[in-house]
């Protein structure tokens, strides 16, 4: 009891004290980060966050002191559990300035000149996905048995780098993608069919080397097959809508050939001495019917019709897929699909043809029976 | 430089008119609520799956006892020959004293996608023609076939020579390799398999966007803006409305028969080339040896004449007629020329043909008043029509068709006739 007694004057003052320090933390935290963050540029988040974080620790070990001196016994659910919950609370703490120092390194390899550094990037991905590693084991190395403390060696070590890795692959044709397309604003090119069919272009390769490789690679687990259509009628539909882009380029294109061939003609008119003022009505009739001229033109070439049929066969082959990918999907709901249909059709034609068959038999039969 | 700038009179007026007509054209448009087709009176004599025969109530005594029975073709409906009491090939042909039949094919459905090119020539034409000829007594029938239904009227009459009369086709293809039409250009680089393996039936509306491609402007734009000029007539915008109302009529195409006909005529060209087979039996046109009259339009961009000429020389008729109409492939129908000359041209035609109901004689179990001293009918041949804007050199057949029409031209064009040795005998003599 004395030393229960002894023990109470010393934790309130401790917590006074604590208090105090952690207002100050606090305050000191909130205005160097205010500063750092109006400053901005480099390192601006570890000048303030790491204030932040100190606070934080500051009060976890405070609060895992006072839970010990309280805790009696010492063992049982109600220390396990706070000891567990605290363990957390910690690596939570360790997790987010992992995931600062990450955010920071990002932002700087970026941030220079907008150059992408990849090789940079690969060492920061390096040494997070090491510390990354640590947190891990100690999340789950406690909660396994000693035999399957390789699970957590996995999980922290190569997967989380291997993943990384594939993420920065994944991004770097769009980030190249988006960088060209600023360069073309920048350099305040003129809109042209020939422009828009190779900003598309860039599209489709960032496309597949990023997202299509995704996407034609196999799935795998209990929605296989519905995540395999799926993929494929997306695919499908980009590849159909990379020759719309290029057919509507033709069009485009084409437009513009008329818009000079209508001038040309205003112009001979003039030169003829036909200037005189002309009707809105006029001037329309001269405008349709020279573009007419030109896009008959343009549909009689084979490069034309070729076109077109790709877009029809992509257009097919996207109808295909969303139909295969639907009929997945649906395949539980009450109702009969397209091919359990057309399966049906199909029974229901050859029956026609039997029964029309032995009907022309049957009045052969008969007529020649009536003949007989 | 334009008027509208420099002569504020005429831009006032112009604004004027505009808007009067804009008024008008709403208030039009807002009271009309459906457009009325087809409307001569017919029965339903037969049906078969979605096929309907129709019989026209005949209005007039009939001149030719001999049936006449039309074949649509299967994009569109066939109520574009009956499209309002004012533009109606039928009602001019059963003025005439024709006793007509007409077959509505219907609107496919995914039901259909496994009906052939032989179920609609051997199965559904074959079985109208039956019912037609159980009818009327005839053993034969007079047979007129539009568009694509005149290509499967020449299938047919080549398969079965022997119920057929005379045989009319009307805008129709046969040479499907002419690069004068842009279907048949298309066509070549069009993956047909993988549209009907995909689609099953192809929709009307995906056959509409080629249509209205063949003339982007006019048929999206200038048409449109043509009726802003008209806004204010009521007769012209109902009439508008109706020939909308037809054109995105569109059924869609049963999957296999598309494939055989795209395929087999449009890619291969089988049919001039003598190696059509429809179930199992080669399509010989010489085996067609009855009149032929072969309608086709000066102005047609979906069935250029360089496609549809080429039949005269391809059958065994000796008694063929080529007739150029000037106009396109609808005005063809609802021209008003149309109705002045070409129901007269083709009854008349069919007249000199029908020698066995002009004297008033009961013929097939009918008496047909007859045509006191029928003649040939004055119809321009293809040489005084406007040549095809091209065809490809390689094509014997079309320039050869060119040649006989040419040749027939320097014939007089209308004879007498008072029996059919003596029409044979005149087309004898002008081969």
């Amino acid at each position: 009891m004395q030393e229960k007694a002894d023990t109470w004057p010393d934790m309130w003052k401790k917590w006074q004290d604590t208090q105090a320090d952690m207002f100050k933390d606090w305050m000191g935290a909130w205005t160097r980060m205010a500063g750092g963050w109006g400053q901005g540029g480099e390192n601006a988040a570890q000048r303030s966050w790491p204030d932040a974080q100190d606070f934080y620790r500051r009060w976890l070990e405070y609060v895992q002191e006072m839970m010990g001196k309280f805790a009696v016994p010492t063992q049982g659910i109600g220390p396990d559990t706070f000891m567990k919950m605290f363990q957390a609370a910690d690596i939570y703490s360790q997790l987010y300035a992992l995931w600062m120092q990450m955010f920071e390194a990002y932002r700087k390899a970026i941030g220079e000149g907008g150059e992408y550094d990849f090789e940079a990037m690969s060492k920061v991905l390096e040494t997070w996905a090491e510390e990354y590693r640590s947190i891990v084991q100690k999340v789950f190395a406690p909660a396994l048995p000693e035999q399957l403390q390789w699970i957590a060696e996995i999980y922290s070590g190569e997967i989380p780098l291997l993943a990384s890795g594939l993420l920065m692959h994944l991004w770097a044709p769009w980030y190249e993608y988006g960088r060209r397309m600023v360069d073309r604003g920048m350099k305040m090119e003129k809109p042209s069919p020939e422009a828009a069919v190779e900003v598309y272009e860039g599209w489709k390769q960032a496309y597949e080397e990023s997202i299509g490789r995704l996407l034609r690679a196999p799935a795998m687990g209990y929605y296989r097959e519905a995540a395999e259509k799926l993929r494929h009628t997306v695919d499908s539909l980009t590849e159909f809508n990379i020759v719309l882009t290029e057919f509507y380029a033709e069009i485009e294109s084409t437009g513009a050939k008329s818009f000079e061939k209508l001038q040309e003609k205003l112009a001979s008119m003039q030169a003829k001495g036909k200037a005189e003022p002309m009707s809105f009505r006029d001037l329309y009739r001269l405008w349709w019917e020279t573009n007419e001229e030109i896009y008959i033109e343009l549909f009689r070439t084979e490069e034309f019709s070729k076109l077109q049929g790709q877009l029809v066969d992509k257009g097919m082959q996207f109808r295909r897929d969303f139909q295969a990918y639907v009929e997945e999907a649906t395949k539980e709901l009450p109702f009969p699909n397209r091919s359990e249909m057309d399966h049906l059709y199909k029974a229901v034609d050859r029956l026609k043809r039997e029964v029309r068959t032995l009907k022309k038999e049957l009045k052969t039969l008969k007529g020649a029976g009536g003949e007989g | 430089m334009f008027k509208e700038f420099m002569d504020p009179k005429f831009f006032v007026e112009e604004l004027e008119d505009i808007n009067r007509k804009l008024v008008k054209g709403a208030e039009i448009l807002t009271t009309i609520s459906d457009v009325e087709v087809e409307p001569t009176p017919k029965e339903l004599v037969f049906e078969e799956d979605k096929m309907r025969l129709f019989h026209y109530l005949p209005g007039e005594a009939l001149t030719c006892p001999t049936p006449i029975l039309i074949c649509y073709a299967l994009v569109n409906r066939q109520y574009m020959m009956d499209l309002q009491s004012d533009r109606s090939l039928i009602r001019n042909l059963l003025g005439q004293g024709l006793d007509i039949y007409i077959i509505d094919w219907g609107y496919p459905d995914h039901g259909d996608r496994y009906v052939t090119m032989e179920d609609y020539i051997d199965v559904y034409l074959d079985d109208c023609v039956e019912v037609v000829r159980e009818r009327t007594g005839c053993d034969k029938v007079n047979l007129l076939g539009v568009c694509q239904g005149g290509t499967f009227t020449a299938i047919y009459t080549a398969l079965y020579p022997e119920k057929v009369r005379n045989l009319i086709t009307m805008v129709a293809p046969f040479d499907f390799h002419t690069t004068d039409g842009l279907l048949n250009v298309w066509s070549q680089y069009m993956d047909i398999d993988n549209m009907v393996d995909t689609m099953g039936v192809i929709p009307g509306e995906f056959m509409n966007v080629g249509f209205l491609m063949l003339k982007p402007f006019q048929l999206m734009v200038d048409k449109y803006v043509g009726l802003m000029d008209n806004l204010d007539d009521p007769a012209t915008v109902t009439n508008f409305v109706r020939m909308e109302k037809w054109i995105f009529d569109s059924p869609a195409q049963a999957g296999e028969a598309y494939r055989k006909f795209l395929k087999d005529l449009y890619q291969d060209n089988k049919l001039v080339k003598g190696e059509l087979e429809i179930g199992g039996r080669r399509v010989d046109l010489k085996k067609i040896t009855m009149p032929l009259l072969n309608i086709y339009a000066t102005e047609d961009h979906l069935v250029p004449p360089a496609s549809s000429i080429p039949l005269n020389d391809l059958v065994g008729s000796e008694d063929k007629t080529l007739y150029s109409f000037p106009g396109g492939h609808i005005g063809i129908y609802v021209s008003s020329r149309s109705q002045k000359e070409l129901a007269p041209n083709v009854s008349q035609w069919l007249m000199t043909r029908c020698p066995e109901g002009r004297d008033g004689k009961q013929v097939c179990g009918l008496t047909a008043r007859g045509i006191e001293g029928a003649q040939e009918p004055k119809m321009k041949t293809a040489s005084k029509a406007k040549k095809p804007a091209s065809s490809k050199a390689k094509k014997p057949a079309a320039s050869k068709a060119k040649k006989a029409a040419a040749s027939k031209a320097k014939k007089p064009a209308a004879s007498k006739a008072k029996k059919p040795a003596a029409s044979k005998a005149r087309a004898a003599k002008k081969k």
